[in-house]
């Protein structure tokens, strides 16, 4: 069985509350300690190491305490990282950067099995059917790991500051359902939504 | 386009999930009408229902919002008037026995916000397990195509409601859908938002 994830995005700012549903649907997937794999490839590279050891280094530390290992992920080891871990968290970023290194692992799903593989924003976006995106504004294919649609940000004031001016959502919603029959899941910027697959 | 909201029960004691319910409905209904549903409860158990939550809906929704409780013999015409209708837990049997079939209710909800507590996600799943183990693997109306686990994570060790429990049923919902089907484990205290074209 393999356990997805998909949050809603700007996990730093998740409230006390969606920290510990986060815990529980991790943890109660987990009969060992989480290691963690970090996969920051939707990120500049500049970005990696960086935010690895001042955002998630903490973020980690908020959902286990000390109880956990964690690791960055390189695109030359990270087959060898995703065998170590058994958490695999995909960051938000760029839908476009995330694909281009993930989709050359084409046995990414079997990678993955019986693994609790977490995607935020464009992490969530990359493991959906199809979706929209906040960045580009526009319907794009995910790899179809999670047979759902998904709108990462939902309702959220992303891009607020945009010079193209703030996301219109349920236009959104629309341009997204003239492309597919699948539901669309509506994920808010904290939450998550949890899919159950078979391997 | 229909907005279904799917949540794992007990949704009276989450102050956080009424919180961001009523933020997200008034975002889409600024002045919404909504029809709470009890029918999943035996009919003298359904008033104290709708007792407990009408004065939430207006303590979380503010004073515009209009509440409405739902008769079974006119069910079908409050249906018509309302934006919401909120199917609260009980006995999937019962929800199954007196409201229509997947397309007719496909019908009847378009463009409105449906909500299903405990049984009523059961009732829009296509297949569900519950907090009762005695009662197994249940079918739904199938409104949506997804399977459903209610009060997910919710322990009770006298009855074998333990981890491995729901670890174990969210196994067995995967061997009986199709691959393309979701399995959703749903927390009390959740909420799972799905758009789907009319």
């Amino acid at each position: 069985m393999t356990t997805y994830i998909l949050s809603g995005g700007n996990d730093s700012q998740m409230t006390d509350a969606q920290v510990a549903k986060l815990r529980a649907a991790i943890l109660s997937g987990l009969n060992n300690e989480p290691r963690v794999l970090s996969v920051s490839f939707a990120l500049l590279r500049e970005d990696w190491e960086w935010k690895f050891r001042d955002r998630r280094t903490p973020a980690f530390q908020r959902l286990f305490d000390k109880n956990y290992d964690a690791r960055l992920a390189y695109p030359d080891t990270f087959r060898e990282d995703v065998k170590w871990a058994n958490v695999i968290y995909i960051h938000g970023g760029d839908d476009t950067l995330l694909a281009h290194y993930l989709d050359k692992y084409e046995d990414l799903k079997e990678l993955l099995a019986g693994k609790i593989v977490i995607g935020a924003s464009a992490g969530a976006d990359y493991l959906s059917q199809i979706f929209w995106t906040c960045d580009w504004r526009t319907v794009m294919n995910g790899r179809g790991l999670v047979k759902a649609a998904v709108i990462t940000h939902f309702d959220s004031e992303y891009g607020k500051d945009d010079p193209r001016g703030p996301v219109d959502w349920a236009a959104a919603k629309h341009e997204l359902a003239a492309e597919t029959d699948l539901p669309i899941y509506l994920i808010r910027e904290g939450d998550i939504e949890v899919f159950e697959k078979g391997e | 386009m229909t907005t279904y909201i799917l949540t794992g029960g007990w949704d009276h004691l989450y102050p956080n999930y009424l919180e961001n319910l009523a933020k997200f409905i008034l975002q889409q209904k600024p002045e919404p009408r909504i029809l709470q549903c009890a029918f999943a409860k035996p009919e003298n158990e359904q008033s104290e229902l709708y007792n407990i939550f009408e004065p939430l809906f207006y303590q979380y929704f503010g004073e515009d919002v209009e509440v409405e409780n739902a008769n079974i013999d006119h069910y079908l015409e409050q249906l018509e008037r309302a934006d919401v209708f909120y199917i609260h837990g009980g006995e999937l049997e019962r929800l199954l026995e007196i409201l229509p079939d997947a397309a007719t209710v496909r019908r009847l909800f378009a463009n409105k916000i449906i909500i299903g507590s405990s049984a009523g996600a059961m009732y829009l799943a296509a297949k569900s397990i519950g907090y009762y183990s005695e009662n197994g693997m249940n079918d739904g109306a199938g409104v949506l195509p997804v399977g459903v686990l209610v009060h997910y994570g919710a322990i009770a060790n006298d009855r074998g409601i333990t981890m491995d429990y729901w670890r174990k049923s969210v196994q067995d919902l995967i061997d009986v859908l199709p691959d393309d089907m979701l399995v959703l484990p749903l927390t009390e205290g959740s909420m799972t938002i799905i758009e789907r074209a009319d």
